[in-house]
């Protein structure tokens, strides 16, 4: 298959769409904060509505504001599930161009024409260097203005519902609403859980979701790095949600739980298997998810099987052997094959 | 040559997003706001997060005038002892617990005056105390003014207790756990202390032991003071609701009922006979009848009600948490001046009658005096450069300050800012009182 023939027809229009909407976001974000300065534009556009939203939420829950916070975060994945999508596509079709990366690496040693040449591959596998940032960034902003939100709404203290009134638009049905019940579960959303047993599910949460998002690297350095990743990753974040209000974690919790089951349309049944999350090293390329299957045939097809669409002049002016450039499921594939 | 990984970068800017996330954005801890209280010759007042001190109130410095003079004008047999240039310096920091008149600690007398240029109070005690044990203590905050009888105090603290000590030496004598935190005043009567908790319950204790004599539950946290009048007590809670108690066994009050659309906030208030004043979470203060709880009337404001109002000659002051200060008619509700004041910031805190001037603090320390005939500002702001959620306390020289605000010899007004400062301002101009407009009390 050319490679060419390997671009899933109809992505390029729609990679074009979303990368429109993505710079209008990215544009309008920027204009504002310029416009009305960062403090001000971030409590006007995020903080505020945000804590209108939560208390509205937790009407609809009947006062349950743990609940609250699982329906916002279910509501806002939802929300942006097509900037996950392309997350996951990106980097399932990042693992699939590795090889021919690395022999790119190889095979340029000027850093202009490598990455010219690079660029080249981005575009034949599809893969989106700013898909992959998108909904990372969307993360980090909902946790900062989530964490500020919470300070408000059950920061547990007269002062933080000082700084509500502040907030809170002028409409009956949310002031009947406050204050607000701070508990659920075992947990006070407004303080620290002081158990470690949110702390840890939050770790072990990312932990599963880093493995599933690692890149399999040739390379020993990277590998190792990525390594790093997969472990400093939740131990951050296992210190951060012993100091932030629970609340924070639980929505941590339930996206990560949510990008699980994203990840297993996305990779199929075999990125969520037991093998994989335990295995120390970076994950192999997981086989096509109901997604892949469905839609971007060529790129599955390269997930499972990337020597095939490797051309072979690239390997061949490379002169590496092809074992090296293999993801690590290959390595085994053959292996057994040998043992037989 | 492998390819050049991002992650070192990825894993740099993680590192310093969570450590920026815990070390500045920690899981905000109550501070407390309790007002000052003074009692004969000691000022029983919050100067730590979640520590009650009583300080000597005895030896407030000489400031205006009697800084002209090299005279005892205060009697305290110290001369000049707070005025900006009283002797060759002005003594500060641990200068000011030294109690001498030596400024520079080095075994010479600098001057006649002891700690002059020091706050204006000194410690008598802390409690918790400044001790292995006092440490393992954490009140949390303490948002009600303390209550004095028969030699103790009352308060209760955001961590749930209600503590009775000593008033001479500040040991606890008893405490007292309710369900969850305690964020306003008590209310003493014969001999029994009211405490209303955000676990919904009224408690009826008795201020002697420390026993439980009874208890109410509202089904609804309770935020603001209880107020007692007659053998009444009324009590406020967030689901909207007045309840007027038999203060002998808290037992409704047959033929009562109140319910405003939110919560119920603002301490309740006795603005005469005929009328309670209430307000909260709806914007609306409420005049009711204190026999039936029929409302009279409502004045609506800009945002929450929650600092008490204050009441002189048929005209209520109220601020509310969007910075509006309102004058309005006791008889019928209506606004007396054209238009509101608009302070910089909420006001929490409530308004303060010194003399002829409404002083005003806001919630990021902007005081300003207005003429309380019309709104009319005289001075302001002054920036204390602090954050205020306390009532500001009126000091007056010669005679026992009133908590209701309304004496006319002002000399001072005392702003407890949050961290424990406090802050000492003329009314009459809104300068700073002494050599510094806000100092730590030195402990």
């Amino acid at each position: 298959m050319t490679r060419e023939a390997a671009q899933a027809p109809g992505a390029r229009p729609t990679r074009s769409v979303g990368n429109a909407v993505m710079f209008a976001i990215i544009g309008t974000v920027v204009l504002l904060f310029v416009l009305l300065g960062p403090g001000r534009a971030f409590d006007t556009f995020f903080i505020t509505p945000l804590i209108n939203a939560l208390v509205f939420l937790d009407i609809l829950v009947f006062g349950q504001f743990g609940l609250a916070i699982l329906l916002f975060t279910l509501i806002l994945r939802i929300a942006t599930i097509p900037f996950t999508i392309r997350q996951l596509q990106s980097t399932r079709a990042m693992q699939a161009a590795q090889p021919q990366m690395q022999e790119l690496q190889k095979k340029y040693k000027d850093p202009k024409r490598r990455q010219e040449e690079m660029m080249k591959l981005y575009k034949e596998h599809g893969i989106n260097p700013l898909g992959c940032a998108m909904p990372m960034v969307i993360q980090m902003g909902v946790f900062i203005a989530l964490y500020r939100a919470l300070r408000f709404v059950v920061g547990g203290s007269p002062e933080s519902l000082v700084g509500l009134s502040q907030h809170l638009y002028n409409i009956p049905i949310l002031r009947g609403a406050i204050p607000l019940d701070q508990h659920f579960l075992w947990l006070n959303l407004g303080k620290p859980d002081v158990t470690f047993v949110l702390p840890l599910i939050v770790a072990a949460s990312t932990y599963i979701q880093q493995k599933m998002s690692v890149t399999p690297n040739a390379s020993p350095q990277a590998q190792q790095q990525q390594q790093m990743m997969t472990w400093m990753m939740p131990m951050m974040l296992f210190f951060l949600t012993l100091n932030l209000p629970s609340g924070v974690g639980v929505y941590w919790v339930a996206s990560n739980v949510f990008t699980l089951f994203a990840s297993y349309y996305v990779y199929g049944r075999r990125a969520l298997s037991w093998r994989q999350i335990l295995m120390p090293g970076p994950m192999p390329a997981a086989n096509p998810g109901p997604a892949a299957k469905r839609s971007a045939q060529p790129p599955s097809k390269q997930a499972t099987r990337p020597e095939d669409d490797t051309p072979a002049t690239t390997e061949s002016e490379a002169g590496a052997p092809a074992g090296r450039v293999r993801p690590a499921y290959g390595k085994r594939r053959g292996k057994r094959k040998n043992r037989r | 040559m492998g390819r050049r990984s991002p992650q070192p970068l990825l894993l740099i800017a993680a590192a310093a997003f969570a450590l920026l996330l815990i070390g500045c954005s920690r899981v905000a801890k109550p501070q407390g706001w309790a007002p000052p209280e003074l009692v004969g010759d000691t000022l029983y007042v919050s100067i730590e997060r979640g520590k009650m001190a009583a300080l000597d109130a005895n030896t407030a410095p000489e400031t205006g005038a009697d800084c002209d003079d090299a005279a005892d004008n205060d009697g305290d047999e110290v001369i000049n002892e707070g005025c900006p240039k009283a002797g060759a310096k002005s003594e500060s920091g641990s200068d000011c617990r030294n109690d001498t008149s030596d400024d520079t600690n080095d075994g010479i007398r600098d001057d006649e005056a002891v700690n002059d240029g020091c706050p204006a109070t000194i410690l008598r005690w802390i409690f918790p105390p400044d001790t292995k044990e006092g440490d393992k203590l954490d009140l949390e905050g303490i948002y009600g003014a303390p209550v004095v009888g028969d030699d103790i105090v009352y308060f209760g603290a955001h961590d749930g207790t209600l503590y009775a000590l000593d008033a001479a030496e500040g040991f606890a004598i008893w405490a007292f756990e309710t369900g969850d935190a305690i964020v306003n005043a008590l209310a003493l009567k014969d001999g029994t202390l009211f405490a209303g908790s955000t676990d919904g319950r009224l408690y009826a204790i008795d201020a002697a032991s420390g026993d439980e004599k009874g208890r109410f539950d509202t089904g609804s946290s309770i935020w603001a003071s209880p107020l007692v009048v007659g053998n009444v007590i009324y009590v406020a809670s967030m689901d909207g609701r007045l309840h007027a108690l038999d203060a002998g066994n808290l037992q409704p009050i047959d033929g009562f009922s109140f319910k405003a659309d939110a919560g119920l906030l603002m301490d309740l208030t006795l603005a005469n006979e005929d009328t309670v004043l209430a307000g909260g979470l709806d914007r609306e203060l409420f005049a009711l009848d204190p026999k039936t709880g029929e409302q009279k009337w409502s004045f609506e404001g800009g945002n929450w009600f929650w600092g008490r109002p204050i009441v002189r000659d048929g005209t209520i002051f109220i601020a509310d948490l969007d910075g509006n200060v309102n004058a309005v008619g006791l008889d019928d509700g209506r606004p007396l001046w054209t238009k509101p004041f608009k302070a910089e910031a909420a006001v929490r805190s409530r308004p303060l009658l010194a003399g002829d001037t409404l002083v005003i603090i806001d919630r990021h320390g902007n005081a300003y005096g207005l003429n309380p005939e019309d709104g009319m500002q005289k001075w302001g702001p002054t920036l204390l450069g602090k954050t205020v959620l306390s009532d500001p306390f009126l000091l007056v020289p010669e005679a026992s300050p009133s908590p209701t605000g309304t004496e006319t010899a002002a000399i001072e007004v005392l702003i407890l800012a949050q961290g424990g400062d406090l802050c000492r301002i003329d009314p009459a101009d809104g300068s700073p009182v002494g050599a510094l407009l806000c100092s730590e009390v030195p402990s």
